[in-house]
């Protein structure tokens, strides 16, 4: 009997298909893991298991009965519970309170008499020590994360869905939740894992189900898998072993940046990119790698040490001073800090183009926008069409030619892949690419590993707001990057 | 697309690059773009139809209702006489239209208009020339706009509803201050008195000028830089700053715009009146923000334009002066156009989330 049976789950969103007709099922006191690269479907899967997204086809079946598309108070009921991949307590609310929150909608009288009851043994069980009073907005993210997973486990879930929560963990609070993950499954329950780091899917999963550009590729039972294996799968090929060390010229670094604190408290960071140099940053959420890029960009100033492009610091404060020194930012967050989602791809583009006080031809405008729409792929070649109708990988095209357009010196990525499927993946690392060869340098913070090893020259690893340690040429391996970012 | 990029990366160029592959050959550029071709045309008219349909439809109905049923509606002197009193109304839109594309709205230019009149009748009575008067009242206007709500809302960030209900409220306390209640008389300036009441055939000069502010600001909001910056800045602020638009300047500048405009209604208004006082309907701001509503404009900005916000006052103007020809009692007339108002945006949300 199967706790979970998928059949021919398939959802586009727009005209990009995410998913293409997946069967998974999962059995009781099993752990499965879903492993695939970003943009593969996992989390798309995942949200419409639970309900909060509606397959465009396909059948979703719980203990054999037929849940609604849809509709997640109906999968709640019927026993899926997920972590979902964005921290999602209310921050307002106490831990209790957080917990209970599936439970009763409007008894709250009875939360205080299940507060002692059921939530301290749960928490107990999670090797929680947090007081069931505390605000959930004053945990830290390792306790955060846990208290989430005990209010998907407080409706007694017959399939638990984690997705991606290991993400915000440091490697010791991590190897924590993968145990209670297995005491979880020996309790019977099933539970289906996602996540892109590749030991931890290889240590806890009895089963890895990947998924590559939306199709199932393949399942992998615990006796045969490998990280390396497993890795091939998600990427469709193998893995080239990289020769690094390619001497540069010994150009003068384009961007330096001198005693930079991230935190309070934290000690000073430096750093250097050469014309033509790829150095990645990454580290844990909050590890400080997306403010520096941040600071640098002249979005949100830490108050502290210097910036210089080619030996002249810049000294204009706010995003002004970085574009006129020839540093131009692609924000992570491309809803919130990109895109305007209303305008069209054109006025995208060319955000920021005109002058106040200038005449703004559209027509030029369209003109020169036009150049882009060939060079980076951007598809449906539909210049007036508002930006808010085209998928995220062509989206995130959009934000690229923006900051390309602007003939950077310094070009500093957030996330520059952040959900895009493959095929937009290989255009952004093209773009990035030519503009590496026209001298261009770049700094860019991800939180997918292979993403840094694959494009970097050299590897910054932060944690806790402070340089972990840089890593060059053979120290840039999986092993080496996640043990630093855990602060190992 | 998917295929093509599951396929092997092939090595190109630099090790160590192996995922930065060269630029495949893009289409030539070839120019075509710059040309308007006749399906652009066509494109661009289906976009526009798509965009105002709702409420030119509205209009042609009301119209064609009235002009059955209120006899003495469809006629020249009702068309001049219409234009003539919609004509301040049209002004403000167009100023509060600034800033609802912005992102923002501005409630104070009922507080302004009033007050930019009485301000005029002052100046006029301690006998400055006119021209000049009328100067410093716009410029005042201006400089009050950019300085107390721009710069509340656009560098404080306070919140722009609290910051223009309260100008409002201090604007309409300090009309009633200066003048104690009373009505000042304005007589014996020509000008304004043309400007409140001569008409070119049919056409009054306040109507034009209500025009002209209108099609200036679709000039402005189509073909300057800071027309394009107040869609970014309305449509995402965040990513209109890092993309270095000053975006705190172009919300100041916004309420600056509006506020002068108001004070331009004010004027007309004392020379309509003859008079300046501190009666004027104190509503008439949200009436304006009804009609950039009812003309595709979206709460919270960055989407709409002038020519939509111009068909909601055509829209509310024909309403009005229908209603009054039809000897509608004026408490039955606010009833009816609140209704009205509702349902014509509900309508517009409705038809636009079909699609």
């Amino acid at each position: 009997m199967h706790v979970l049976e998928a059949r021919g789950i398939t959802k586009s969103f727009g005209a990009a298909p995410v998913l293409r007709d997946v069967d998974i099922t999962v059995q009781p006191g099993e752990i499965v893991a879903l492993a695939g690269e970003n943009g593969s479907g996992k989390s798309t899967f995942a949200k419409i298991v639970s309900g909060t997204v509606a397959a465009s086809a396909g059948t979703i079946r719980l203990d054999g009965h037929l849940l609604p598309a849809g509709n997640p108070q109906q999968a709640a009921r019927s026993g899926v519970g997920i972590v979902p991949q964005e921290i999602t307590g209310v921050p307002e609310l106490n831990v209790a309170e957080n917990i209970l929150l599936p439970l009763n909608h409007s008894l709250l009288s009875l939360r205080r008499r299940h507060g002692q009851a059921v939530v301290r043994p749960l928490l107990d069980r999670l090797g929680v020590s947090a007081d069931l009073d505390a605000p959930f907005r004053s945990l830290p993210t390792s306790t955060a994360v846990l208290v989430e997973l005990a209010r998907a486990l407080i409706t007694q879930p017959k399939l638990l869905i984690i997705d991606e929560t290991t993400a915000y963990l440091e490697r010791t609070a991590a190897s924590v939740l993968l145990d209670v993950l297995r005491a979880i499954r020996d309790d019977g329950v099933a539970v289906m894992f996602i996540s892109h780091r590749l030991p931890e899917v290889h240590e806890l999963a009895d089963r890895t189900i990947v998924l590559r550009d939306g199709s199932l590729v393949g399942e992998v039972p615990r006796a045969q898998s490998s990280p390396d294996r497993i890795a091939r799968m998600m990427v469709g090929r193998e893995i080239e072993v990289h020769k690094r060390g390619q001497t540069r010229t010994a150009a003068p670094p384009r961007l330096t940046v001198e005693n930079v604190r991230l935190g309070p408290g934290a000690a000073p960071l430096s750093l250097q990119v050469r014309p033509g140099e790829v150095v990645g940053l990454t580290g844990l959420v909050n590890s400080g790698c997306a403010a520096l890029l941040d600071h640098v960009a002249g979005a949100r100033s830490l108050g502290s040490g210097t910036v210089r492009v080619d030996g002249t610091a810049i000294t204009r404060t706010g995003p002004r001073g970085a574009l006129a020194a020839g540093v131009v930012l692609l924000p992570g967050d491309r809803q919130k800090e990109g895109l305007l989602r209303d305008a069209s791809m054109t006025s995208n583009i060319m955000l920021g183009t005109w002058p106040l006080a200038s005449w703004a031809s559209l027509r030029r405008e369209g003109r020169m926008a036009r150049r882009f729409v060939g060079d980076f792929g951007i598809r449906p070649d539909a210049p007036a069409r508002p930006a808010r109708l085209f998928s995220g990988g062509n989206q995130q095209k959009m934000m690229l030619a923006r900051a390309i357009r602007r003939d950077p010196a310094v070009l500093l990525l957030n996330e520059p892949t952040r959900g895009v499927d493959v095929g937009a993946r290989a255009d952004v690392y093209r773009v990035i690419g030519e503009s590496l060869r026209s001298g261009v340098s770049v700094l860019f913070y991800s939180t997918d590993m292979h993403e840094v090893i694959e494009l970097s020259d050299r590897v910054l690893v932060l944690y806790d707001n402070q340089l972990a340690a840089e890593l060059a040429g053979d120290q840039i391996t999986e092993d080496n990057i996640s043990r630093l970012m855990g602060g190992g | 697309m998917t295929e093509r990029a599951s396929e092997p990366v092939p090595a190109t160029g630099q090790p160590g690059h192996l995922a930065l592959q060269p630029a495949a050959p893009g289409p030539s550029p070839d120019g075509s773009g710059g040309r308007t071709s006749v399906a652009e045309l066509g494109r661009r008219l289906r976009a526009a139809q798509a965009d105002y349909l709702g409420a030119v439809i509205a209009v042609i109905a009301l119209i064609v209702l009235f002009s059955i049923t209120v006899p003495g509606f469809f006629s020249a002197a009702n068309f001049t006489d219409t234009w003539d009193t919609y004509s301040v109304f049209l002004i403000l839109t167009v100023g509060i239209t600034f800033t609802m594309l912005g992102g923002g709205m501005d409630l104070s230019i009922a507080g302004v208009d009033p007050l930019a009149g009485m301000i005029l009748a002052e100046l006029l009575a301690h006998h400055y020339s006119m021209w000049l008067s009328v100067l410093i009242v716009v410029v005042g206007a201006v400089l009050f706009g950019i300085c107390v709500n721009g710069f509340l809302i656009g560098v404080m960030k306070v919140n722009f509803f609290i910051v223009t209900l309260g100008s409002l409220t201090a604007l309409e306390g300090l009309a009633l201050q200066l003048t104690q209640g009373s009505t000042l008389l304005v007589s014996g300036y020509p000008f304004l008195n043309d400007l409140g009441n001569k008409d070119f055939g049919i056409v009054p000069l306040n109507g034009l000028i209500g025009v002209a502010c209108l099609v200036l600001g679709i000039l402005v909001l189509r073909y300057t830089g800071f027309g394009r910056a107040v869609y970014a800045v309305g449509g995402n602020a965040d990513a209109a700053r890092l993309a270095g638009i000053r975006t705190s300047l172009v919300t100041c500048l916004t309420y600056g715009i509006s506020a002068g405009l108001a004070a331009v209604g004010g004027i007309i208004e004392v020379g309509r009146l003859g008079s300046a006082g501190p009666g004027t309907d104190a509503t008439i701001g949200l009436t304006a923000v009804a009609a950039v509503l009812i003309g595709g404009v979206a709460f919270g900005g960055g989407k709409g334009t002038l020519l939509g916000s111009f068909i909601g006052v055509i829209f509310l103007s024909v309403l009005g002066s229908g209603l009054l020809i039809a000897g509608v009692s004026t408490y039955l007339t606010e009833l009816i156009t609140g209704v009205v108002l509702v349902a014509a945006v509900t309508a517009d949300r409705l038809r636009k989330s079909r699609k």
